[in-house]
């Protein structure tokens, strides 16, 4: 009888262990996979082969797209607004090239050193969280602030990849072409058409203006200027208007009018590309 | 006892003998129904198992490896993550073309017009690339299916540097495709050609032709009046650039200091004005160009009248041109 009462107690004992160790083995597993989610940044490791260390051009947590590095420099979250801030650094050599002169209103020239002209325009982000996915980015290729809308009482640390899905580079062109009455429009690159406004006879001149209509002006512009001899320069009509008046002073008109576009496209770069947010290296 | 029992049936109960009525566990002793088992013990004797098994799983959490230590451990895999560094060579994907530039296409576009291919450049990791001069090519070629072509044109970007486009001739798609930059190498050759003309607005002259080292330059037009002026010209031999002015002997801009004669040059070196956007950069070599001349300074008019006329043709041809590695082109879509 004691020998039965003594096995009965040393099952349950055992029993009851078995029963709590079981459970206790959940709970270390979910305990341990909560503490590596919350330790874990997006887009910041890569694991090469053993000995061989990954390399980077300007800061550890760049994006090279093109000559350009695309480097984060911040995040902020404040109710459904996530701006995401970075600086553009320029990787082609410019040594001796003179800075871009360009017209600020109610200033005057001014000039724009050489690493501060945009070379790259990352368009168009993707922010992709625990909650979903977002589109965002900068508002023309100026701005060096990539924002996002997102749902209320969004956190950063939901984020779980951010991905530069669009990105492009500008490119030159000169394109020459012709207008006439009978064909008064011409795209010259895509997106980017010039018309025939007006043709004026001023006796020992002839007016020609032509109107610039570009589907999206931050990413395709033009300049058009006469081809040939008997041309003046060419100015823009009016500050921000795209039109542009040329002066022919050659005898008459040659029809079609011969003319030429000097362009700047914006080409997309094919990608796309992870940016890193976590903290450098 | 039976004739049948055994000897040990014939032994008396002593157990029964020996018991004490003041014995435990008599079965007699039970109310009818009661288990004999210690269940309570047993009961007990299970959460003390769980009790102590529980406190060792309390043990392990609190007491396990320090998390934040944990991320920065390399991960439990075969291989090693270590801190990245400065590179010392060409971005990932660019071709080292000298020993300080790389270079990479980041655009191809395939028209019946013609194949137009951008090519970015960029330096080393760790280089300022404010030390570094640009790539200066004379002229890039095409290889596609074995076959090579020669550069229409190549364009820098007009508002920096950075990206050049280059323009062949029309191919019906790529393949196994690559550009090759034909780098001007060592001092260039420079010559200067002056012409001098009476004071007459309104002129075009004749086609010459200017030689500088092994490349001719045949000036086909080279027209223009007091407020215009027009050059085109191709070359053989090789490549050159070719930078005229046309100068108004005489005049001059009297609300500046020093001489400042009226002339008339390429836009690349007009200065800003109002409604005109600038070219900084001139324009690079070529096989052939065309532009049209601008007037700087004061207005041919009233006063302001030319003694004489003299035009400067400056051109320029590598001193020499050496062929750089391709630079391989992704596949037409």
């Amino acid at each position: 009888m004691r020998t039965r009462s003594v096995l009965l107690v040393v099952a349950a004992f055992l029993l009851g262990a078995i029963a709590a160790g079981s459970i206790g083995v959940r709970v270390i597993r979910e305990v341990r996979t909560d503490e590596e989610a919350a330790t874990e940044t997006p887009g910041s490791t890569t694991t090469l082969a053993a000995g061989v260390a990954p390399t980077y051009q300007v800061a550890p947590n760049e994006t090279l797209i093109g000559s350009t590095a695309l480097v984060p420099t911040g995040i902020e979250a404040g109710g459904t607004d996530v701006a995401i801030t970075y600086d553009l650094v320029v990787l082609a050599p410019y040594s001796g090239v003179p800075p871009l002169v360009t017209f600020v209103p109610f200033a005057g020239p001014s000039e724009v050193p050489v690493d501060e002209i945009n070379h790259v325009y990352p368009l168009r982000w993707e922010l992709v969280t625990t909650g979903g996915t977002f589109e965002g980015g900068p508002a023309n290729p100026d701005i060096r602030v990539a924002r996002f809308d997102v749902d209320e009482g969004f956190s950063p640390s939901e984020i779980q990849e951010v991905v530069i899905v669009e990105a492009r580079t500008p490119y030159a062109l000169e394109v020459p072409f012709a207008l006439s009455n009978d064909e008064p429009t011409f795209e010259v690159v895509p997106g980017v058409d010039i018309s025939l406004l007006n043709v004026s006879d001023q006796g020992s001149s002839t007016i020609v203006q032509v109107a610039i209509d570009a589907d999206d002006p931050e990413l395709a512009s033009a300049f058009v200027s006469g081809d040939g001899p008997g041309w003046r320069s060419a100015v823009f009509e009016a500050e921000g208007r795209p039109r542009i008046t040329l002066t022919y002073v050659g005898g008459p008109l040659p029809d079609p009018i011969p003319l030429v576009a000097a362009a700047t496209v914006w080409l997309e770069v094919p990608g796309p590309f992870p940016v890193s947010i976590g903290a450098g290296s | 006892m039976s004739p049948e029992s055994t000897p040990e049936d014939r032994q008396p109960d002593y157990e029964a003998l020996l018991r004490s009525p003041y014995d435990p566990d008599e079965p007699a002793d039970r109310p009818e129904g009661e288990s004999d088992l210690p269940w309570i013990p047993a009961v007990i004797a299970a959460c003390a198992g769980a009790l102590a098994v529980g406190a060792f799983v309390v043990f392990a959490v609190a007491t396990g490896p320090d998390t934040a230590e944990e991320a920065e451990q390399p991960p439990a895999s075969s291989s090693t993550t270590l801190a990245a560094v400065v590179s010392d060579g060409p971005p990932p994907g660019f071709t080292a073309v000298t020993d300080q530039v790389s270079a990479a296409p980041v655009a191809v576009d395939v028209s019946a017009s013609g194949t137009v291919v951008t090519v970015a450049t960029a330096v080393a990791g760790g280089v300022d690339p404010a030390t570094v001069e640009p790539l200066d090519v004379a002229y890039w070629t095409l290889t596609s299916g074995g076959s090579d072509t020669t550069m229409v044109r190549q364009f820098t970007e007009k508002v920096g540097v950075g990206n050049t486009t280059v323009v062949f001739p029309p191919v019906v798609a790529l393949r196994q495709a690559a550009v090759t930059p034909y780098l001007a190498i060592g001092q260039p050759l420079v010559d200067t050609t002056t012409i001098e003309l009476e004071a007459e607005y309104g002129q075009s002259l004749d086609p010459f032709v200017v030689t500088v080292g092994d490349v001719s330059i045949a000036v086909d037009e080279l027209s223009f009046a007091e407020s215009w002026g027009w050059i085109s010209w191709t070359s053989s031999g090789g490549v050159a650039q070719v930078d005229p002015t046309i100068t108004f002997v005489g005049t001059d801009d009297p609300s500046a200091d020093g001489e400042n004669p009226t002339l008339l040059v390429p836009p690349s070196r007009r200065p800003f004005t109002f409604g005109t956007p600038t070219q900084p950069l001139p324009t690079p070599y070529a096989f052939s160009g065309s532009e049209g001349l601008v007037r700087v300074g004061e207005p041919i008019a009233g006063d302001n009248q030319a003694s004489s006329i003299r035009i400067d043709l400056v051109i320029t041809v590598p001193g020499d041109v050496t062929a750089s590695v391709p630079i391989a082109l992704p596949p037409s879509p």
